[in-house]
């Protein structure tokens, strides 16, 4: 078996070579035949026409960051269910009920979230 | 879990050892590691040249199709009923100017749109066309087809945090932030399909249903689930808020131009168009059908689905970020995780 | 030809882009490329997963980390106070530091190339069938107890980050 997936590492990375060509050889070529006049005003942000205020990558909401952490915990939790499920299929009840734990588990943590206000704004 | 079809339907046409070419033995390119990098190389070359292609027609019928909605014609100048269009635009994005704003950071400058595109196609490995036909048939094709575009994310956050402007920087937190939200819901809904496939092969997919029934049947509420949280990855309408024009000008791709700008508008058309494949393939039974090839019916149904999603740009009003995220946590995922459990039963029902 | 000298020729490959990958996060002065050559580090050594025939767990690697933690790790970047350049940290201790992880080092390389290292068990066929009975049958307290660990993740994480009282 690992003689077929290390065939698969070699066309993957076969790939992913010309996946990762593919964009970047026009992008380098086409610069010989794109124009190239650099001015102030050109390489000012866009900002809707108007001149930058204030600096961006200040400090910013503290929500993103509390989706992101609850986002880590139900994705470990979401493969662990990929690695059981496909099993599942043949499996006795006792097994159904071995992986509801586990989502009744994963919800308890996603009801806690939602009740402690972590899922609120944006 | 025999499949049976006629003779020269049930042939895979993506193994090109049909191809008699006298002086290369096409079984070489399997046994040796250099020849399998030949060949993923030219499996990669010429899936992102038909993605790109792919793209061009799509935006032509989008256009077209969303004219007509609107009560108008879409683009009729640039040849017969405007067919050049998409051609003349792709030239016009090549030789533009590529105006980087100064205290952009070059490296992640360069880098996100290579993030968002690469993933994407690169997804299209594991898309079955018909029950042999699938370009390479992994064990875990149905986990490599959810985890390589989550890579898409990192590429939205530096987008929008590489071009140094406010409005860009918010338009890659909230493109990242709805991203890595919907996708938990998009998980955990084709865990639902794996479930009843009993394995993680996407050769396998087709044929569980061969066997049973088509998915979507079986499981309309996954099918729902993943059709909707797959448009909100996307960025689609309803659920395109990260780059809507009225909202942020163009949100993290604003400070991008010419041929680099189009990097980040094909790599959304192709995840898009990888994802209503994979929609098929999960939910419509990919290439199975009465008398025609799979890979026409499979094209068919495909079409049928992204003909949907336009529409659906020009029917429905965007949602507010805040509501976007709110029907993600509290609406979908929830949903999905009771969904797991009925779709348990219904296993259990059919097996 | 698809033999053991690919394989350790792979390795290497893939080992070498995880050093270069991990020294460029550690000696950048810029914190953006410290996160995004920890990225490439992980996708390396998602590589070297598929070589030990775990290509589920590659694949979560790719999947969590990359498309996770380092989401994470970048939106705890941006939305900080943190500037972005920042000098190379010079601590206090670094003599006590440069012993331990001399010793690690070496303790590290002394165990790869002294002793015998056991052989390695049977690649199952069906790797995620493999592991997906094992989570139902011999291992199924630590399947459950994953789920409870989870949880506690959630409810820790929520109370260092808002500051609640549980």
């Amino acid at each position: 078996m690992s003689e077929e997936l290390l065939a698969d590492v070699f066309f993957l990375l076969g790939f992913g070579v010309a996946g990762l060509m593919l964009p970047m050889v026009p992008l380098l070529l086409l610069r010989y035949i794109r124009p190239q006049h650099p001015s102030a005003v050109k390489i000012e942000p866009y900002e809707s026409g108007v001149a930058q205020t204030t600096a961006p990558r200040r400090p910013f909401h503290m929500a993103y960051y509390n989706f992101a952490l609850v986002f880590i915990v139900f994705e470990v939790e979401t493969v662990l269910l990929f690695a059981v499920s496909p099993v599942l299929r043949d499996a006795s009840w006792m097994d159904l009920l071995k992986a509801g734990i586990f989502i009744v588990l994963v919800a308890d943590g996603l009801f806690y979230a939602w009740r402690k206000g972590a899922l609120e704004w944006k | 879990m025999e499949v049976n079809w006629p003779g020269w339907l049930d042939f895979d046409w993506l193994d090109l050892s049909w191809l008699e070419l006298p002086w290369i033995d096409t079984n070489w390119f399997h046994d040796n590691w250099y020849g399998l990098l030949l060949l993923g190389f030219f499996w990669g070359v010429l899936v992102f040249t038909m993605v790109g292609a792919l793209t061009a027609v799509y935006v032509y019928v989008e256009r077209k199709v969303s004219a007509r909605i609107q009560g108008r014609l879409g683009p009729m100048e640039t040849g017969p009923h405007g067919l050049l269009q998409t051609l003349v635009d792709v030239v016009k994005l090549a030789v533009k100017e590529d105006v980087r704003p100064a205290a952009a950071d070059a490296l992640a400058f360069r880098l996100a749109p290579l993030l968002v595109v690469v993933p994407a196609v690169m997804a299209f490995v594991v898309v079955p066309f018909g029950v042999p036909m699938v370009i390479r048939d992994l064990n875990v094709g149905i986990l490599y087809f959810l985890a390589v575009p989550s890579i898409t994310g990192v590429g939205l956050l530096l987008a929008g945090w590489a071009s140094y402007d406010n409005y860009s920087f918010l338009g890659g937190l909230r493109a990242s932030a709805q991203f890595i939200s919907y996708e938990i819901p998009r998980t955990l809904s084709v865990v639902t399909v794996v479930m009843l496939t009993g394995s993680l092969s996407s050769a396998r997919l087709i044929e569980a249903q061969a066997d049973t029934t088509w998915f979507v049947l079986l499981l309309p509420l996954s099918f729902v689930i993943y059709v909707v949280t797959t448009l909100a990855e996307v960025n689609r309408v309803p659920f395109d808020i990260p780059e809507a024009e009225s909202e942020l000008v163009a949100g993290f791709h604003t400070e991008y131009s010419g041929f680099r700008w189009s990097l980040f508008f094909l790599g959304e058309y192709a995840a898009l168009t990888t994802a209503s494949a994979f929609a098929v393939a999960l939910f419509f039974g990919g290439g199975l059908g009465p008398v025609l090839p799979p890979v026409v019916w499979f094209v068919l149904k495909t079409a049928v689905i992204i003909f949907f999603a336009v529409v659906l740009r020009f029917t429905l009003p965007r949602f507010r970020q805040d509501q976007l995220m709110a029907l993600a946590w509290k609406y979908f995922l929830p949903l999905s995780l009771v969904n797991l459990l009925l779709a348990g039963l219904i296993m259990k029902a059919v097996f | 030809m698809l033999d053991s000298d690919v394989q350790i020729a792979l390795f290497a490959a893939f080992g070498g882009i995880a050093v270069l990958a991990a020294l460029a996060a550690v000696l950048t002065r810029f914190l953006l490329r410290s996160i995004v050559a920890f990225g490439a580090f992980l996708t390396a050594i998602a590589g070297q997963f598929y070589l030990l025939a775990a290509d589920f767990v590659a694949l979560i690697q790719i999947f969590v980390y990359v498309g996770g933690v380092v989401v994470l790790i970048l939106f705890a970047l941006m939305l900080s106070a943190v500037g972005e350049k920042h000098p190379l940290a010079v601590s206090e201790h670094r003599g006590l530091g440069a012993v331990v992880a001399y010793a690690v080092g070496g303790w590290l390389v002394w165990a790869a190339f002294g002793k015998d290292l056991p052989e390695a068990g049977e690649v199952p066929g069906e790797t995620v069938a493999f592991l997906g009975r094992a989570f139902l049958d011999q291992q199924l307290v630590a399947f459950e107890v994953i789920g409870i660990i989870l949880l506690a993740a959630v409810v820790a994480a929520l109370v260092i980050v808002r500051g609640e009282r549980l």
